[in-house]
C-alpha cells in the first residue's frame, strides 16, 4: 500500500559512526588496536620483503635467467653436506672444454673464478677490487654490456695476455673526470702486474647499497696467473635456447660424471645450479616469512575481531535508548541493523588505516637506515583493508543484529 | 484545513478505531492486566485527554496506539487499516508515516542539533537532504524554534526540548499526535506554553491525544476520557477553555 522505504545512505551511517568515535577517542583507539597491529605489520613486512626481492631478483639475474652454473660446491644445507663436498675435484679449463666440446646443447661456456686485488694507475691506488677470471665466450654469456671498447679475442684468453675490462665504477676512479673512451689503452697495475684496458662495462647500478660497477675482468689463464690455478673453476653456461635449460643441464650433468668417471651408483661430485634454484631456494625462505606473517595477522585480527564485537555490543547496551527513539520514530531492523554494521566497520577501517600509516612509516625509517629499496606494494594495502573491511562485517554482525532487535518501549524504558 | 470547533461531527473520518483492545502482561505467575477489552473511537481533529491514576493503563493505551507495542487481543483501526498483527518492520513503517510521539521525557538524541533530532523520522522515511532540511526547518518554525536550530538538547530548557520533540513529532506530517504526559516534566508556565502550542496544531487540523493527571491541562481538551484498572470508565465531551495569555510566538 506504501512505495517501500530506501536504507539510510551511506554517508549517513558514516557519520553517525565517525560521530560516535570521535566521541570516544580512546576506548576506539583501543578497541581497534589488533587491527592496527595486524596491518602495520602486513604493510611492514611485505614492503620490506618486496625491497629485498627486487634486490635479489636483480643480483640473481645478473647472468641472464637462462645461464646456468656447473660448480665444484653446491648449496649445502648441513656441515656433513659440506664436509663431504671437501673432497671433491676441482674443476678445470681442461673440464671446461671438455664440455664445451662434447655438448650438443651448450651456446656458449664460460670458465672463472672471482679473486680480489689492490689496483693502481699513476697515483690512484683501489686496494681490493673484486678481479674476475673469464674465458672468451663471456662475451656472449654477459648481460651488462660494454660501454667502451670489446670483449676478449680468442688469442688473447688462449694466450693469457695482460688485458683488462673495467667495471663502470673503477674505470671512473681511476682516471676521475675523464670519459670512459679515455680508458682504453691505459695500462694498470694489478698486483703489480701491467695490464692493457680495452674494454669498459655498462654500469649495472647498486644492489642492497653496494656499488655492482667496482670490479674488473681478466681473461682466465692470467687469473690463474696472478692467483694460482688451484683453486676450482667455476662454468657459466647459457644454452642454446632459453627452452632447453633443463635439457642442457641434465647434458652437462651426464658429461660431467662422464668425464669425472663416475659409476651408475655415485653421487655427483659437482654440482649445477640454474639462477632458478637460488630463487627457489630464496622464494621457499620468503615463503616461510610470509606464512609466519599470515598466522601473526590471523591472530591479531581474530583477537581484534573479539574485541571489536564486544566493545560494539557495550556501545549497543550504552546506547540503548538512542536506538529505542531511532526505532521509536520509525528505524527499521535493517536500519538499526546497517547503522551498527557500518560503525563496526568503519572503525575497523580507521584501524586498518591507522595500521597502513604505522607500516607505512615504520618501512619508510627502516629504508632509510638500511640499503634496502623502499617499495609499497599496492597490493598489500588492498589486501589489508580488505581483511579489515571482512573483520568488521563479520564480528559487527552480531552487536548490530543485538541492537536491530531491541524492542522501541524497553529501549526507551532502558536507564 | 481550518475547521475550527469541531466534536462530534458525524461526518468527520474516523481515525482510531478500538475493539476489545487488551494488553496483558505474563510476568510468569501474575498476569497483569494493563488494559483491558477497551473501545474507543478517535475522529479525525479531535482533542482528547486521558486521564487516569497512576498505574491505570494509559501509557500501555499510548504505546498501543503508537504502534510501539502490539495487543495482546483486540482489533485496533488506524486510518481504516487494521495495524494490531503487523509485523516490526510493518509497525515501523506505520510508526515512521503515520503517528508522531511525544514523551515525558523529551527522548532526544543528546549529541544532535535539534535540527538533525526533527531530521530523524525524515532520514528513516528515505528522504534527501535537502528536503530533510528544509521539512524539519519548518517543524521548527511551527514550534517557534527555529532559531534553536544548531543547538544541542542540553542547550536548550525543558520547554524547548519538549518543543524540538514536538517539532520531531509533526514533520512526517503524522495521521495523529500522540502525547504521554508531555507536560510531566515541566514546571507550570513551561506547562502552559506547550499545551498553547497542541491547541494551536489543533486549531490548524491536528488530531491530538494527549495523557494528562492534571485537570488544568485536561480542560483544554475538548474530550475527556478516563481510565482505571486498564478499563475506560468516563468519556465525555466538553467546552474547552480557550487558551487566553499569548504567551510564546
Ligand atoms: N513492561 C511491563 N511489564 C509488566 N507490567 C507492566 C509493564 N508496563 C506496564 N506494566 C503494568 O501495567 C500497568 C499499567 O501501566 P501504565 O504504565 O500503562 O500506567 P499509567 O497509567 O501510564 O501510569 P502513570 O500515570 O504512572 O504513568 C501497571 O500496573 C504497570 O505496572
Ligand atoms: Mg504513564
Amino acid at each position: 500500500m506504501k512505495p517501500p522505504r530506501r536504507a539510510v545512505g551511506l554517508s549517513e551511517g558514516v557519520f553517525i559512526a565517525l560521530d560516535a568515535i570521535w566521541a570516544n577517542k580512546l576506548r576506539s583507539f583501543l578497541t581497534v588496536l589488533g587491527n592496527i597491529v595486524a596491518v602495520s605489520s602486513i604493510i611492514l613486512v611485505v614492503t620490506i620483503l618486496q625491497g629485498v626481492n627486487s634486490e635479489v631478483t636483480d643480483l640473481l639475474t645478473g647472468e641472464g635467467a637462462d645461464v646456468y652454473t656447473v660448480r665444484r660446491i653446491g648449496v649445502a644445507f648441513s656441515h656433513e653436506e659440506v664436509m663431504a663436498m671437501r673432497n671433491r675435484p676441482r674443476l678445470t679449463r681442461e673440464d671446461a672444454r671438455f664440455l664445451r666440446r662434447e655438448a650438443s646443447t651448450i651456446a656458449a661456456l664460460s670458465a672463472g673464478r672471482d679473486d680480489s686485488a689492490r689496483i693502481d694507475y699513476g697515483n690512484e691506488s683501489l686496494g681490493r677490487v673484486s678481479v674476475h677470471g673469464r674465458s672468451y665466450e663471456w662475451a656472449l654469456i654477459d648481460s651488462t654490456g660494454l660501454q667502451e671498447g670489446r670483449y676478449f679475442s680468442p688469442l688473447e684468453t688462449e694466450r693469457n695476455r695482460p688485458v683488462v675490462i673495467l667495471g663502470a665504477d673503477i674505470a671512473e676512479q681511476l682516471f676521475p673526470g675523464l670519459p670512459a673512451a679515455s680508458a682504453l689503452g691505459r695500462r694498470i697495475r694489478i698486483d703489480g702486474l701491467h695490464f692493457s684496458v680495452i674494454g669498459v662495462s655498462e654500469s649495472r647500478g647498486s644492489s642492497f647499497g653496494f656499488s655492482q660497477d667496482e670490479f674488473v675482468v681478466v681473461p682466465v689463464g692470467t687469473f690463474q696467473r696472478l692467483f694460482g690455478s688451484r683453486g676450482s673453476l667455476r662454468f657459466s653456461v647459457k644454452p642454446r635456447s632459453p627452452e632447453m635449460v633443463e635439457e642442457s643441464m641434465e647434458e652437462a650433468r651426464m658429461l660431467m660424471r662422464l668425464r669425472h668417471r663416475l659409476r651408475p651408483g655415485d653421487d655427483d661430485d659437482f654440482a649445477i645450479t640454474s639462477s632458478d634454484t637460488f630463487l627457489n631456494l630464496y622464494k621457499q625462505f620468503t615463503a616461510g616469512i610470509y606464512g609466519a606473517l599470515i598466522g601473526i595477522v590471523a591472530m591479531a585480527l581474530v583477537v581484534g575481531g573479539i574485541v571489536i564485537m564486544n566493545i560494539m555490543l557495550m556501545v549497543v547496551t550504552e546506547r540503548t535508548r538512542e536506538i529505542g527513539i531511532r526505532k521509536a520514530v520509525g528505524a527499521t531492523y535493517q536500519q538499526v541493523l546497517w547503522q551498527f554494521l557500518v560503525e563496526a566497520v568503519t572503525m575497523s577501517l580507521l584501524g586498518g588505516l591507522v595500521g597502513i600509516s604505522l607500516g607505512y612509516m615504520a618501512a619508510a625509517g627502516i629504508a632509510s637506515f638500511s640499503p634496502l629499496p623502499f617499495v609499497m606494494a599496492g597490493w598489500s594495502v588492498a589486501a589489508a583493508l580488505a581483511m579489515v573491511l571482512i573483520v568488521g562485517v563479520v564480528f559487527g554482525i552480531y552487536p548490530a543484529s543485538r541492537a536491530a532487535k531491541l524492542d522501541p518501549i524497553a529501549a526507551l524504558r532502558y536507564e | 484545513m481550518s475547521d475550527e470547533g469541531v466534536g462530534n461531527g458525524d461526518g468527520k473520518r474516523r481515525i482510531i478505531e478500538i475493539r476489545g483492545l487488551s494488553k496483558i502482561y505474563d510476568m510468569g505467575k501474575l498476569k497483569v492486566e494493563a488494559s483491558l477489552d477497551v473501545d474507543l473511537d478517535i475522529e479525525k481533529n479531535e482533542f482528547v485527554a486521558i486521564m487516569g491514576p497512576s498505574g491505570s493503563g494509559k501509557s500501555t493505551l499510548m504505546n498501543l496506539l503508537g504502534c510501539l507495542d502490539t495487543p495482546t487481543r483486540g482489533s485496533y483501526k488506524l486510518n481504516g487499516h487494521e495495524v494490531s498483527h503487523l509485523d516490526d518492520n510493518e509497525l515501523a513503517a506505520v510508526r515512521n508515516e503515520e503517528i508522531g510521539f511525544i514523551f515525558q521525557t523529551f527522548n532526544l538524541l543528546p549529541r544532535a542539533t535539534a535540527l538533525h533530532n526533527v531530521e530523524l523520522p525524515l532520514i528513516y522515511a528515505g528522504c534527501s537532504g535537502r528536503e530533510r532540511r528544509q521539512r524539519a526547518l519548518h517543524a521548527l518554525e511551527i514550534t517557534g524554534l527555529a532559531d534553536r536550530a544548531d543547538h544541542r538538547p542540553n542547550e536548550l530548557s525543558g520547554g524547548e526540548r519538549q518543543r524540538v520533540a514536538i517539532a520531531r513529532a509533526l514533520v512526517n506530517d503524522p495521521a495523529i499526535l500522540l502525547a504521554d504526559e508531555p507536560t510531566g516534566n515541566l514546571d507550570s508556565k513551561t506547562s502552559y506554553e506547550v499545551m498553547e502550542l497542541f491547541i494551536r496544531l489543533h486549531e490548524s487540523g491536528q488530531t491530538v491525544i494527549v495523557v494528562t493527571h492534571e485537570r488544568d491541562i485536561a480542560v483544554y481538551a475538548h474530550r475527556v476520557t478516563r481510565f482505571l484498572d486498564g478499563r475506560i470508565v468516563s468519556d465525555e465531551r466538553q467546552t474547552p477553555k480557550r487558551a487566553a495569555a499569548p504567551a510564546t510566538q
